[in-house]
């Protein structure tokens, strides 16, 4: 049965987007002369409005199976085939328009306190709210060419707020790399979406999927179509082996990093994925990939975090990790949970970068863990709500990570993927360690930042705190949306958004039994394990000088000994993991990927400039080569006709 | 048969000039035997009756055109051409080559044609009802093709806007001041000496 | 005599009044020349509006020789428009190399004149004499920095090689007057149709279409493009990139439908092979230039590829879509290119000594003029065909008219190549915003108003067909159902 839907949904869905467009406008043209300074007010009322309509949508959304349409005006009239500018509120876009909606008011009004008194403000503020409206059409779009023009918007937005201190030269080259990396990613889309044209005919989301349904194509032509959109979502959710350009990404501003490179646009390659459930559910090829993609980033990355001494660089490797979880997720038909999974880790991957900036701030501009250490006090608020997102992050119960990531080491066990669960589980244990090493390293034991520094650490102003608070809470509390698990209130949000999909697949309902728990528990384990050896390593083994200090005492003696013991420890079995870890990014990501990448953009080049010596620049030689085209033109015609 | 002999004999003089024109090293040679070409040109139009269009083949053309541009070689003293064969060996070679096929080729399509204009629609009997040569040719120029004719004088009047844009001399004192934009090329060779 | 009805060429004589007015006016001024340019666009928005204003007419003078309909009125504005931006974009530029002549404005007009008359030609000799008129003011507009070797050159390969084609073209008409005895498109099609000299008609075809192609720089016709466009003065270059090529579309379009409809399994085949190596050597060469002039003149080659593909489809379907869709990618395809090119002469008029046109000195331009930066990009992207842009709609309904002719495999080439030319176009975006440059920036003049108001112009033109293209998609849908007489 079809559902009314109330009519002033007409102009709340075109609104959302058009909210932060216009802020975007406005900042951009008066912002330099006029706004100034106060350029954040703007941009961040425009957020909130759109978070409190997309809470209005929600509301309507809720009441109906199928998804609200509302077409602004035909923008591509083709003869029967029409591609309209129009927006699709269903349950899956409702939830991310309220994810991206919320987590970026969080984000603008934390930017206020971060970039104050940076001389691009208004500039900065004004790209943010044209990545707002650029993500805003990505999701809310009701075709593939909204979509793609949202993908191709958001991309830019990104670039240029990578890229936003350009005199540095670092920021710079990351947003080229970012750039070349997701140009590949988009050659696949784009052909994909063109594939899919040609086969079906059309590109709105409904009568594409029903068309799949329906009539469907050949299995190799699904494959074909699958696999080209999940290269433009390996691109642009960086996974292997496209995912160099995220960790470069972090020369941008931090809350571009929280907003941009861990909260939304990166997990736009997700939502596409879901959103085409039917597509690639039509290919078991193509979940084959997606999983093992999925499941090899979601290890690879993680082990590469454990090396990283940089604070925002463990953060990006962790963020492809956990888009890696979720590509896992989606390969093995659970598509909720990693629709849930998308969420939690906006709330907690959003604070842990926030948070990650207030450290920054705090100690004007350090980013790098070794020259940090005993933050404690110091940072208070800063320090609790990092905490309660490094919890969630590593999957302890009952903070939101838990929840989800353990839904999907659930469902790849129940499913019979145990590679891919144990794969998953190991980056589980691995994630858990190397978050609680940044916690440790950053905030505990003694202090060792540069005495210059360490004069002027300053709690963040309340901008940045209360953001801080807010996802501090929604990293603990977020987590109950998806409880019980597989069949909370989100599962049953968004369950007929999947219903096709698990059809084709097969997929069926199992009630939560004793297997369930018994994972659970399994998971919780090996979060906790790797917390306490992060604990051992970061810091009992980082207390040694100061006892040493003090070891005149027979007392400590033995400890001294037990600890020379892990001394050899640390020097065979950890140097080789860590050394190997390095080696991994040195070597591998940043050798043969980076190769690959440019590699083809130089495959180009030297095709060209093998043909250049063609143009010789004489008009003779012009004159020449026009003759022999009308020479071959003119005696391809007489042969044809026979003569 | 006498009108054939004679085209054969005119048509045979104009294209032999016209291979000379472009073999020829010495451009005033090349230029007289171009003039040639076109006197010969001008005596097919005899043949066919056509005797103003001859006429004013032979007055403009060759006339006006060609002697105005031997007077301007002679001027500038271009006596000879840079021998070209050594620039291009290899198109030499290729020319050599695909230029008898490519004539070959509109041989071949000309004879497998029917050519239904061949004659066209004068005869000499048509022109002479019809006022004669210039009559004719005035009306057709002037009603039927108005159009084209006038398009034409534009033509002209841009070729001679266009010589003055690229030849006219400006003042000394405007070529004083100029700034060279492009540092990075060179002066032409012709304004530089026009300075000495 | 009857004195012959001048409608159908209103808005050509306006022109032609307007250029002459131009070379009367200039020798009444010293050095401001703010007149002639005023009576240049007058002269050019007069004739646009002329042409706009005669909408819904369909007639024929002259002997049939010329007509006026929306078809005609379509590439009439289209070129209005083109003109327009081109002049506005002039006066700083012409300044910052002294060498602002109001010549420049008259053969600009004249030029835009014969391209006019190429659109509206229904006879084969108007046709001619309307190409030639374009050509000979376009020689000379090559070559007007008479005093650089580079535009001297232009000029001289830009001739040669142009009247090379002209004769081509031309021994193509002749044969086709020999079949036929006629010169009217209507007559001559209808006799070439009678089935005779299918031999000698196929060598017609073949012979105008490499004369047409070396207008529109179809491979390997196409050899004086990065030349020309090199020397001649950007906003010239920028000019050539679309008002001749379009002008070119539009008799190409004519001939082959009209003309040469005896003929159309031959064309076909030659406009899709000529698609497929066009569309190789101009994106190949566009990806190897560090000259942005140059990498433009390539990617131009790269387009005329596409819309090759676009005649193809029509001669294997038939299908109107296609026809409609070469309309539609001249028309944003005017706008984004000349914008490009509009941007390139701002940076010379800003650096007049330092900047040459290569990719190192868009280095850093995000920074030292954010608005040229983003217009750049804006232009790239329509260029590349993102979506919400005035490129992604032409190519769109290119591709797509492709593909209803049954030649995915032809579009699929064209998605492809498209793709690979996101390479170079965006590899400017990379320099602007990531790349420092190396030189300390000298701050400019700011940027003169004609020339913001061009840019301006071809922006709006980017974005309204990027994103309203329905207006423009029914203008182009009546213009070419109007020409084919439905």
């Amino acid at each position: 049965m079809e559902h009314e839907f109330a009519s002033y949904m007409n102009w709340i869905v075109p609104l959302i987007p058009a909210l932060p467009l216009t802020a975007f406008l406005v900042t951009i043209f008066f912002g330099k002369w006029f706004i100034k300074e106060q350029a954040h007010w703007l941009p961040i009322l425009a957020m909130a409005a759109a978070f409190v309509l997309s809470l209005l949508v929600w509301w309507e959304v809720r009441q109906a199976e199928e998804g609200f349409y509302v077409e602004l005006f035909t923008w591509i009239p083709v003869g029967d085939l029409q591609v309209p500018l129009a927006f699709y509120a269903d349950r899956l876009s409702t939830a991310m328009i309220m994810m991206v909606t919320g987590v970026a008011t969080l984000i603008f009004i934390y930017s206020k306190g971060y970039m104050h008194g940076d001389p691009g403000y208004y500039r900065f503020f004004s790209y943010l709210s044209l990545f707002a409206f650029s993500m805003l059409v990505l999701v809310l779009g009701a075709n593939y060419v909204m979509l793609f023009f949202g993908w191709e918007a958001v991309g830019l937005c990104s670039y240029y707020l990578i890229g936003f201190y350009y005199h540095k030269t670092s920021a710079a080259a990351a947003g080229k790399k970012a750039f070349i990396t997701n140009r590949v990613g988009d050659f696949g889309f784009s052909l994909g979406i063109f594939l899919l044209f040609v086969t079906f005919g059309t590109l709105t989301y409904t009568e594409v999927f029903e068309a799949v349904e329906v009539e469907g194509a050949g299995t190799a032509t699904m494959t074909a179509i699958a696999l080209l959109l999940f290269m433009g979502a390996m691109g642009k959710s960086a996974q292997f082996p496209l995912h160099v350009w995220l960790p470069d990404a972090m020369e941008g501003p931090t809350p571009v990093s929280a907003l941009i490179h861990a909260a939304t646009m990166v997990t736009a390659g997700v939502y596409m994925v879901a959103r085409s459930s039917v597509i690639f559910a039509s290919s078991e090829t193509a979940m084959l990939v997606v999983a093992g993609i999925g499941a090899f980033t979601a290890i690879f990355a993680a082990s590469i975090g454990i090396a990283q001494t940089d604070i925002k660089r463990v953060m990006a490797y962790s963020t492809v990790s956990q888009l890696g979880y979720m590509f896992m997720a989606l390969g093995v038909g659970a598509w909720i949970p990693a629709i849930f999974h998308l969420i939690t880790h906006a709330f907690f991957k959003a604070l842990l970068f926030l948070g990650s900036g207030s450290v920054i701030h705090a100690l004007s501009g350090e980013q790098d863990m070794r020259r940090m250490g005993g933050l404690r006090s110091r940072i208070p608020y800063t320090y609790w709500t990092l905490l309660s997102g490094a919890i969630a992050l590593s999957g302890i119960f009952p903070f939101a990570g838990f929840w989800s990531k353990d839904e999907i080491l659930g469902i790849t066990f129940k499913d019979g993927a145990y590679i891919i669960w144990a794969v998953g589980l190991v980056a589980a244990f691995i994630t858990a360690f190397y978050t609680f090493r940044l916690i440790f390293m950053t905030f505990w034991n003694e202090s060792r930042m540069e005495p210059e520094v360490e004069k002027h650490v300053h709690e963040s102003p309340w901008s940045m705190t209360v953001p801080l608070m807010v996802l501090g809470g929604l990293s603990l509390v977020g987590g109950f949306l998806g409880f019980p698990p597989e069949a909370g209130v989100f599962h049953h949000f968004l369950e007929p958004v999947f219903e096709p999909a698990n059809e084709i697949l097969g997929i069926h309902h199992e009630a939560f039994g004793a297997i369930d728990l018994t994972l659970m528990i399994v998971s919780v384990a090996v979060a906790v394990s790797g917390v306490i050896l992060a604990y051992f390593f970061y810091v009992r083994q980082r207390d040694l000088p100061e006892k040493a200090g003090a070891a005149a005492q027979p007392l400590y003696k033995a400890i001294y000994n037990k600890w020379y013991i892990d001394e050899i420890y640390d020097a065979t079995v950890v140097r080789l993991v860590i050394d190997g870890s390095r080696f991994l990014w040195r070597s591998f990501d940043a050798a043969v990927i980076d190769g690959i990448v440019n590699g083809v953009g130089k495959l180009w080049e030297v095709s060209g400039a093998a043909v250049r010596p063609a143009q010789t620049g004489k008009v003779q030689n012009y004159a020449g080569m026009m003759f022999a085209g009308v020479f071959v033109l003119l005696s391809a015609v007489i042969i044809a006709y026979g003569l | 048969m006498v009108e054939k002999v004679l085209f054969i004999v005119f048509a045979a003089l104009a294209v032999g000039s016209g291979v000379g024109v472009i073999t020829r090293s010495n451009i005033v040679h090349a230029l007289i035997l171009l003039i040639f070409s076109f006197v010969n040109v001008a005596a097919i139009y005899l043949l066919t009756s056509a005797f103003f269009i001859a006429v004013v083949q032979i007055l403009v053309y060759a006339g006006a055109i060609l002697v105005l541009f031997t007077f301007v070689v002679m001027f500038l003293n271009l006596r000879q051409y840079q021998s070209m064969e050594q620039l291009h060996p290899v198109q030499k070679w290729v020319a050599l080559i695909m230029t008898p096929l490519v004539l070959a080729e509109f041989v071949v399509v000309a004879l497998a044609a029917t050519w239904t204009a061949v004659g066209g629609p004068f005869d000499r009997e048509t022109v002479a009802a019809g006022g004669g040569n210039v009559a004719l040719l005035g009306e057709r120029l002037f009603n039927d093709a108005l159009l084209p004719f006038e398009i034409a004088s534009l033509i002209l009047l841009v070729a001679m806007v266009g010589a003055v844009v690229l030849a006219a001399k400006e003042g000394r004192e405007f070529m004083e001041t100029r700034a060279w934009a492009d540092t990075d090329e060179e002066r032409i060779p012709e304004f530089v000496e026009e300075e000495v | 005599m009857p004195t012959p009805d001048v409608t159908p060429i209103i808005p050509e004589l306006i022109l032609a009044v307007a250029a002459c007015l131009v070379l009367v006016v200039e020798p009444f001024l010293k050095l401001d020349k703010t007149a002639v340019v005023a009576v240049a666009l007058t002269g050019l928005l007069a004739y646009g509006a002329a042409a706009f204003a005669l909408l819904g007419q369909d007639m024929a003078g002259f002997n049939d020789m010329i007509v006026i309909n929306d078809y005609a009125i379509f590439f009439k504005v289209l070129f209005a428009a083109a003109g327009v931006m081109t002049v506005l974009m002039s006066p700083r530029y012409l300044e910052a190399h002294d060498r602002h002549l109001g010549e420049y404005y008259a053969l600009l007009l004249f030029a835009i004149l014969g391209m006019s008359v190429l659109a509206a030609a229904r006879d084969l000799m108007a046709f001619y004499v309307g190409l030639e008129l374009m050509a000979v003011s376009s020689y000379l507009l090559a070559g007007f920095f008479r005093y650089r070797l580079r535009s001297n050159e232009a000029a001289l390969k830009y001739f040669l090689t142009g009247c090379f084609a002209s004769a081509i073209t031309l021994y193509g008409i002749s044969m086709v007057y020999g079949f036929t005895g006629a010169t009217n498109y209507a007559e001559v099609g209808t006799a070439l149709a009678g089935g005779e000299n299918t031999l000698g008609v196929a060598f017609a075809t073949a012979l105008v279409f490499a004369g047409m192609g070396f207008k529109v720089s179809v491979a390997p016709f196409h050899m004086w493009t990065p030349d020309v466009y090199e020397g001649a003065p950007t906003p010239i270059a920028g000019f050539f990139s679309v008002g001749p090529k379009a002008a070119g579309f539009a008799a190409i379009l004519m001939m082959f439908l009209a003309v040469f409809e005896a003929s159309v399994d031959t064309w076909t085949v030659i406009f899709i092979a000529f698609s497929i190596f066009t569309m190789l050597v101009g994106n190949l060469f566009a990806l190897v230039q560090r000259n942005l002039k140059r990498m433009l003149a390539y990617s131009s080659i790269a387009h005329v590829g596409y819309l090759l593909a676009g005649m193809g489809a029509i001669g294997q379907s038939g299908d109107l879509l296609a026809g409609e869709a070469i309309l539609l990618y001249l028309a944003a395809y005017t706008f984004m290119n000349l914008g490009a090119f509009g941007v390139l002469a701002y940076l010379k008029t800003q650096q007049p000594v330092t900047f040459d046109y290569t990719l190192d000195d868009m280095a850093g331009l995000a920074r030292r003029s954010p608005w040229a930066a983003i217009l750049m990009s804006l232009f790239m992207f329509s260029l590349t065909g993102i979506p919400g842009t005035a490129g992604f709609i032409g190519k769109f309904y290119l591709f797509n008219a492709v593909v209803r002719a049954d030649l995915v495999w032809l579009a699929a080439i064209a998605v492809i190549f498209s793709a690979v030319s996101a390479y170079y176009y965006l590899r400017v975006m990379v320099y602007m915003f990531f790349r420092e440059s190396e030189e300390e920036f000298v701050g400019g003049e700011a940027i003169s108003g004609p020339l913001a108001a061009s840019l301006a112009l071809a922006a709006a033109g980017v974005l309204f067909i990027g994103l309203v293209p329905a207006r423009l998609v029914d203008a182009s849908a009546t213009a070419f159902q109007n020409f084919l007489g439905l």
